[in-house]
């Protein structure tokens, strides 16, 4: 029994090496992951903010209508495009959005890079081919133009924040997948070390020793890990699982190799088009078979005149009950081979269920082999791999649970957070009695205040950014990222530049000021802002101004203890230490010493 | 060092044991050119599976290799594992797969 006690301390004890280990080193990058990806959870309501020149619509619900005011409106300007979209309005976007794409095709592609244009201009004529309009849906009126081409600022919006919780930023694709895959490992090795290490799970979930330094920091670490230690384990595991082909190649290509890919065609072709005949009708076969998609559908370049959506709209309507479509896509408008697809909206029970239809005989198409629609995989573990995906995403959560997505994501954030301060602070006590301070551990003090109150500053910026910039700046939505960045930067260097004692301080009040200011800043600058949009039931925008406000009051919060503690430390000195250290020696067997020698 | 390369190629060839031990083998060396509905079902249940194990077994051995005090001794469990588990997927594969696997 004392035999298996002790080697049960001894695993403890190495596993909370381990923990330590994988912890610091991709904490950095682990927080900035969380940070923008918890963020991202909001990125509809996000972008409704930054593209502040949409009115508030309110709610709309006939989608008859709806479809009616955009195939007229599509009717009009988008005779020349390849494919159309109908985006309806949901309970987190107001607006009706319709997209007309052309499409280049491979004779124009080659005809362009004969000309010698490059592959980025190539890029821009193609972006160029891609229209999109916001229609008000009640009256299906175009909004306001404010200038040739754009009817909203140029902003990525919350897009950026979700794109860069996976690619980061201004690395190349590749590496930041490596990158962040890597850190998501550790991450895993982290959460489940960390539940090793920590044994008293429960019986410490409501301990709090506020005011006692490194305790405090290893008990708020405790409860941010456990209370959000379900959404931690799916959020890890699931992100990891995107990352597959990525990481673990050999797993991935066997399978792709056995279904008779060309493996080597594969891996060089960019995009659909450069695969080989075979490798293309494989993928064809594959797609339709494990996800139930239709087939790719050339044009036939005939000319028909396209069916009206309305009728269409109906039969789904006799299909579902819900009554909810989400999207419809056109493809290959006002050709002889047009097809039209419904998307329906995704909810808890439901899945991505679409319904397909000829574009100009407005027959329903179901698939040819299963004779049902085309929706989701039929094939289980596939359906189980779709689910962990959504539930990373959170695609299904309806307003409650998308809170509850945001808050565990923060407390992933703060979770990292406290610990890698909590590496720090420990080592500080440590070095502070021998009296020598290793400059390792006051370059990873000044990187935990840049990182971990420097990313919010400049992510704040990201906001001021979208508000301050010009409207008419060209590249503009580029230069909102890179104020992010460039303010992320001045944080480092802050950081490196200002006395120890005073970079928490600075940067919290800094963060408190830059959050608190946003709303004021909105209300000067917009026509949505908290004035209006209290009274009109705009939650979006009443929604993310009070966001603002918390995480500035938290700011302001948190400067202020670090304020006080610092001048406590000031005062007292040492003493405070020394009869800390005291008190613990007094009682030598409590739990939490052997909790938190098996951390150190 | 051990934890890192070492779980890393434990994980791919538990992962492929596992990936074969899913898929309908016999259905699989009947395979010709032509796609075949009933292969693709299978492979995707296989490779849905073990993407969905792999990242748990490379924990796993992660973990496995701190507990063990001797560096040797970590090594020797990764790799004589590995060993075994390509010589048993070796063993259980058609010589028609192997040959797909080489081509």
């Amino acid at each position: 029994m004392s035999d298996n006690a002790l080697r049960s301390t001894g695993f403890r004890k190495l596993m909370s090496g381990l923990h330590t280990w994988v912890g610091l080193i991709p904490g950095w990058v682990l927080f900035f992951m969380f940070v923008t990806g918890s963020a991202a959870y909001f990125r509809v309501e996000i972008n409704q903010w930054m593209e502040t020149e949409r009115p508030y619509f309110g709610s709309s619900s006939d989608q008859r209508s709806m479809l009616e005011f955009a195939e007229a409106r599509l009717h009009q300007v988008g005779t020349e495009a390849d494919e159309w979209i109908i985006q309806f309005p949901d309970d987190r976007s107001d607006v009706l959005k319709i997209e007309w794409h052309q499409h280049l095709n491979e004779k124009q592609k080659v005809r362009l890079v004969e000309q010698g244009f490059s592959e980025q201009e190539i890029e821009e004529k193609k972006a160029a081919l891609e229209k999109e309009e916001f229609l008000d849906p009640h009256t299906g009126i175009p909004l306001t133009y404010i200038n040739d081409t754009q009817q909203v600022r140029d902003t990525h919006g919350g897009n950026a924040l979700y794109q860069m919780h996976f690619k980061l930023h201004y690395l190349p694709e590749l590496l930041a997948h490596y990158l962040v895959v890597i850190c998501t490992l550790f991450m895993l090795v982290g959460l489940i070390t960390g539940i090793v290490v920590h044994k008293k799970i429960f019986k410490e979930f409501f301990t709090f020793r506020p005011g006692k330094k490194q305790r405090s920091w290893l008990d708020a670490h405790n409860i941010f890990g456990v209370l959000s230690l379900p959404f931690q384990l799916m959020i890890t595991y699931s992100g990891l699982m995107f990352f597959l082909s990525t990481i673990f190649p050999a797993i991935y290509l066997a399978p792709i190799a056995l279904m008779g890919f060309d493996i080597a065609n594969m891996q060089a072709a960019s995009s659909t088009e450069e695969l080989s005949p075979k490798n293309q009708a494989l993928r064809e076969v594959v797609v339709e078979e494990l996800f139930n998609q239709p087939p790719e559908l050339k044009p036939a370049h005939t000319a028909a005149p396209l069916t009206r959506l309305g009728g269409l709209l109906d039969e789904v309507y006799a299909l579902r009950l819900d009554k909810n479509v989400r999207f419809v896509v056109i493809d290959n408008v006002n050709d002889l081979n047009a097809r039209v697809r419904f998307w329906m909206s995704q909810g808890l029970n439901t899945g991505r269920q679409q319904f397909t239809f000829n574009g100009i005989s407005g027959e329903r198409i179901a698939s040819a082999k299963t004779g049902i629609d085309y929706a989701d995989s039929r094939v289980t573990a596939v359906e189980v791999n779709d689910i962990l995906f959504d539930l990373h995403e959170g695609r299904y959560a309806p307003t409650p649970l998308r809170w509850l997505y945001f808050l565990s994501g923060l407390m992933g954030a703060g979770m990292i957070a406290t610990g890698c301060i909590l590496w720090a602070v420990k080592r500080h006590t440590r070095t502070e009695q021998s009296g020598h301070q290793p400059r390792g551990l006051l370059l990873v003090e000044r990187l935990n205040v840049a990182t971990f109150v420097g990313l919010p500053v400049a992510i704040a910026a990201y906001f001021w950014a979208n508000r301050l910039l010009p409207v008419t700046m060209a590249h503009r939505a580029d230069w909102e990222v890179n104020t992010l960045f460039l303010v992320w930067g001045l944080m480092f260097i802050l950081a490196m530049l200002r006395p120890r004692q005073r970079i928490w301080v600075d940067q919290l009040r800094l963060a408190a000021v830059a959050y608190g200011l946003l709303p004021l800043l909105n209300f000067l600058n917009s026509d949505r802002h908290l004035g209006t949009s209290l009274v009109q039931g705009d939650w979006v925008v009443t929604g993310f101004d009070l966001t603002m406000l918390v995480v500035a009051l938290s700011f302001g919060w948190a400067a202020s203890r670090a304020h006080r503690a610092r001048l406590q430390q000031t005062i007292t000195g040492h003493e405070a230490d020394l009869s800390m250290i005291g008190n613990e020696l007094q009682r030598p067997g409590s739990s939490s010493q052997t909790s938190d020698q098996a951390l150190s | 060092m051990a934890a890192i390369f070492g779980g890393y190629l434990l994980t791919n060839v538990t992962s492929l044991l596992l990936f074969f031990l899913v898929v309908d083998l016999d259905l699989l060396a009947l395979q010709t050119d032509q796609p075949n509905i009933p292969v693709i079902h299978s492979l995707a249940n296989g490779l849905a599976t073990t993407g969905m194990v792999s990242f748990a077994i490379y924990t796993a051995a992660v973990m496995w290799v701190f507990r063990t005090p001797a560096v040797g001794r970590a090594w020797i469990g990764m790799l004589l594992p590995s060993i075994i588990g390509l010589g048993v997927i070796f063993l259980i594969l058609p010589a028609s797969i192997r040959g797909l696997l080489h081509g």
